[in-house]
């Protein structure tokens, strides 16, 4: 049975919900002033979500009622707290589309309620087969980009090339931002070693089983609390933890002069993921300091069917592998080896003898091997991804930009 | 005398290429050069930086170009020469591989204007280069790291806080607190001295993030690991000195675990020490070639560790005058904090350069003490605000109904306040598990 997805405010007096269909149950966000404190699941009864259930549940998940606990004694401690209206970089929002106008629609929609200032919005239509995103992009004050070479890495390098904020807020067209997400994404570049800010993924519908099982697998989540990654911490190589493409911001300055996003990773590539991670990847090495913060938040809908699903969690497998390997004959880093075999050991093979042993929320046996077998393709990728570079980098492609300025 | 706003005051050693750069820096400022004087000492330098610099003179691209030689006698005597010989009524101290950007000068002199006892603290930003060492982003990250902290508003300033690279004060302010401490012949300490003079005799500390310059640093690690074991000589002679900052010096706390033994072997058993060190820096390269950056961090710390404590060793002679000094400490400052309406406007002044304890209070009753290591984190109202919500969360909840005084939403208390939460009990086991 299908999960509503809801968000509840704490502050504010909490109610039955009702309408809410056949849902067996509710995926409910916890927030406390606006802030984000976790989730958990309700079950729902005819159509309804009784304030009661929620109220035991939230008194029974014990984290998450220390959290609350917690944050509401800091607010009342701060309660005479002038609000620091902090200075914010300038900032340009890139979102790369390739034909989906109904998700980038809404996603246009909910950039329209931002209240932060100072910015600009970027669609970066990547190799499109018609004009209809440029037709829907004409009715939003944003700036419309065409790149012609296909992949999202060449998308997001264009992005950062005709972006003028100091920060480059990058998201995808199927996710749908909170009002607050572009300030809480740009307040923690107040200190100059943060060269890039990861934020809170959560599902923006639980509709089908591919969608349960992405989250299930793992989803974008990386909790509530916020986290600063640098290489004394964590192995540079394991840069898929900091977070993902669909909600990162990174200092324009560095994405141009270290070319971070590299054509040969990422969608429209053989290797299909990989692109953030191998970006999040340099600026560790280079002593950078990423900053992860659960109060940028941003909805995403994940994809609907199952083969989808099997091949989104496969192209993790190749994406990742390849992304592992460049760091290995690339950049000599060895400790990316020890990277990959512990994702191997603790990831794939812990899943496969979950599923094997039909432990509690085990993943279907064909997905687990679709990402088994995929692994493989991984260093396949990076070797071909290279040999086509060499051939790419031959013939120059004329740059074609078609820039509209609106007010 | 003359029309001269201030004078920069340069001591330098054997390094006449970065002492150019910062020269040409000079030359390149905004505001005209008649109104400041450029005093070098070079501090017993045998490199051809007096060639160099009689060049300088000969061209006079710089207007009022001054410097003289003296024999190697450390940072403070050379900086006690420069304004000595300055004539300006305000003194810019700089390094000689600090090299000003052009609004440095006048970024200083701005806060001079109103004759106040001010010190103004500039950012010398560590160069980054193509190729960093391991060592160099670890230094670019601290450095980065400090100027930020240091300027955030509502930070409460230290001695720390006053590094003589780029750094500017009147010169009524240096001569009335004395200078320079000139015991101090090492690397490192003299400038936290004189900072805390200068904090004690009402000096406010304003660090100015647009007075910039850039700092070419240029250590290797053995360098560092000399220049380490010379700033705990500084750390001892600062503790005799100001036995009230022995506190929050680094040798006062013995750590514990394999650094406690690194200590023990660099106070006891130096000679097998010295040995085993020597070898574990070949081991750094090797860590380095193959990217294992944390191997490498790790083993780095050791060996700064000990060079540290190798230091203390070459000052206190042995681990028994070590503890003698330790049990000198004065007692780690207490400050009160009454949190019945909240947060006060006022918070009471707290030791940011060391550690205290804060004893939390509800109307008169304890509810508890905090320990703040120093040096403290900033913004210091929401860092206090999180720690009291974490470490005094449940005894405040039985304040708060007691008092039937339920600020918020009371929602979410628990019914019975003095049985914990059903999940916190939960949460303690997730944390044992």
């Amino acid at each position: 049975m299908a999960t509503c997805v809801l968000e509840i405010e704490l502050t504010h007096e909490i109610r039955d919900r009702q309408g809410l269909g056949d849902y067996g149950q509710a995926l409910v966000l916890l927030r406390f002033h606006g802030r984000p404190l976790g989730t958990m699941r309700v079950p729902c009864q005819d159509g309804m979500l009784r304030a009661a259930d929620l109220c035991t549940a939230i008194e029974s998940y014990g984290n998450l009622s220390r959290h609350l606990t917690q944050a509401a004694l800091t607010h009342w401690l701060m309660q005479h707290e002038l609000p620091i209206t902090a200075q914010l970089p300038t900032w340009s929002i890139v979102i790369c589309t390739r034909d989906r106008t109904d998700d980038l629609r809404r996603c246009l929609d909910s950039l329209l309620k931002l209240q932060t200032p100072g910015g600009e919005v970027i669609v970066v239509d990547n190799a499109p087969s018609d004009s209809s995103t440029a037709r829907l992009v004409a009715d939003y004050p944003v700036r419309y980009v065409r790149e012609d070479r296909i992949g999202l890495n060449w998308a997001r390098s264009r992005g950062a090339r005709v972006a003028t904020g100091d920060i480059v807020i990058y998201t995808d067209d199927d996710v749908v931002v909170d009002v607050g997400w572009a300030s809480a994404i740009l307040e923690p570049f107040s200190h100059p070693c943060v060269a890039a800010v990861t934020g809170l993924t959560m599902p923006l519908e639980l509709e089908t089983e591919a969608q349960e099982l992405f989250e299930a697998y793992g989803g974008f989540g990386r909790g509530f609390r916020r986290r600063v990654f640098n290489y004394t911490m964590m192995a540079p190589s394991a840069a898929g933890i900091v977070g993902a493409g669909a909600n990162m911001a990174i200092r324009r300055e560095l994405i141009n002069d270290m070319h971070l996003f590299d054509a040969e990773l990422d969608c429209g590539t053989v290797a299909r993921t990989g692109g953030d991670a191998y970006a999040f990847y340099q600026l560790l090495v280079k002593g950078y300091q990423i900053v992860y913060t659960p109060q940028a938040l941003v909805w995403h809908r994940h994809r609907r069917d199952y083969a989808s699903l099997r091949k989104t969690l496969a192209s993790y497998s190749v994406g990742g592998f390849a992304f592992l390997t460049r760091c290995w004959l690339r950049h000599g880093d060895w400790q990316a080896l020890a990277v990959a075999a512990s994702w191997f050991w603790n990831d794939h093979l812990h899943q496969l003898a979950c599923t094997l042993g039909r432990r509690p929320g085990y993943l279907p046996l064909d997905l687990v091997l679709a990402q088994i077998t995929a692994i493989p393709l991984g260093p396949w990728a990076y070797f071909v991804g290279r040999r086509l570079e060499g051939a790419a980098s031959a013939e120059v492609v004329p740059e074609t930009v078609l820039v509209r300025v609106q007010p | 005398m003359s029309g001269l706003a201030c004078s920069v005051v340069i001591p330098s050693y054997n390094r006449s290429s970065t002492l150019e750069m910062v020269l040409r820096g000079l030359e390149r400022q905004t505001i005209p050069g008649v109104m400041f004087e450029t005093i070098v000492v070079l501090d017993g330098s045998t490199d051809d930086s007096a060639a160099m610099l009689t060049g300088w003179e000969r061209s006079a691209n710089l207007t009022n170009l001054r410097w003289q030689w003296q024999p190697n006698s450390g940072q403070a005597i050379a900086r006690n020469t420069g304004v000595h010989l300055a004539q300006a009524p305000v003194v810019v101290f700089l390094d000689d591989d600090v090299v000003p950007e052009p609004d440095l000068i006048a970024a200083h002199l701005r806060w001079h204007e109103q004759d106040t006892p001010v010190a103004v603290l500039g950012d010398a930003h560590v160069v980054r280069e193509q190729h960093d060492s391991m060592y160099h982003l670890g230094v670019w990250a601290w450095w980065e790291d400090m100027y930020y902290r240091r300027a955030r508003p509502g930070r409460q300033p230290g001695y720390r806080d006053f590094c003589a690279g780029n750094v500017s004060l009147r010169q009524e302010d240096f001569s009335l607190v004395g200078g320079f401490d000139t015991t101090f012949r090492g690397y490192g300490g003299e400038d936290y001295e004189l900072g805390y003079r200068l904090l004690r005799a009402g000096v406010q500390f304003l660090a100015d993030r647009s007075a910039q310059a850039c700092h070419y640093h240029r250590t290797t690690v053995a360098g560092v690991l000399r220049t380490t074991r010379q700033e705990a000589y500084g750390d001892v002679l600062l503790g005799r000195k100001h036995p009230e900052l022995r506190g929050g010096l680094r040798l006062m706390r013995i750590p514990t675990g394999r650094y406690g033994l690194l200590v023990r072997l660099a106070l006891r058993a130096p000679a097998l020490g010295d040995q085993l060190m020597a070898l574990l820096k070949h081991v750094l390269p090797f860590y380095e070639r193959a990217k294992m950056r944390r191997c490498w961090l790790e083993c780095f710390n050791h060996l700064r560790g000990y060079a540290y404590w190798r230091g203390v060793r070459d000052v206190l002679g042995s681990w028994d005058a070590l503890l003698a000094y330790q049990a000198q400490a004065a007692p780690i400052p207490r400050a009160r904090l009454d949190i019945s309406e909240g947060l006060p406007a006022e918070l009471p002044s707290l030791w940011v350069d060391g550690p205290s304890t804060l004893s939390v209070t509800w109307r008169r009753q304890r509810l508890g003490e905090l320990y703040l290591p120093g040096p403290i984190e900033v913004p210091l109202r929401s860092y206090l605000a999180s720690r009291i919500a974490e470490q005094l969360e449940t005894r405040i909840w039985i304040m708060l109904s007691q008092a039937e005084y339920l600020p918020w939403d009371s929602r979410w208390l628990p019914a019975d306040p003095t049985v914990p939460h059903s999940g916190h009990a939960n949460w303690h086991e997730e944390a044992a598990a």
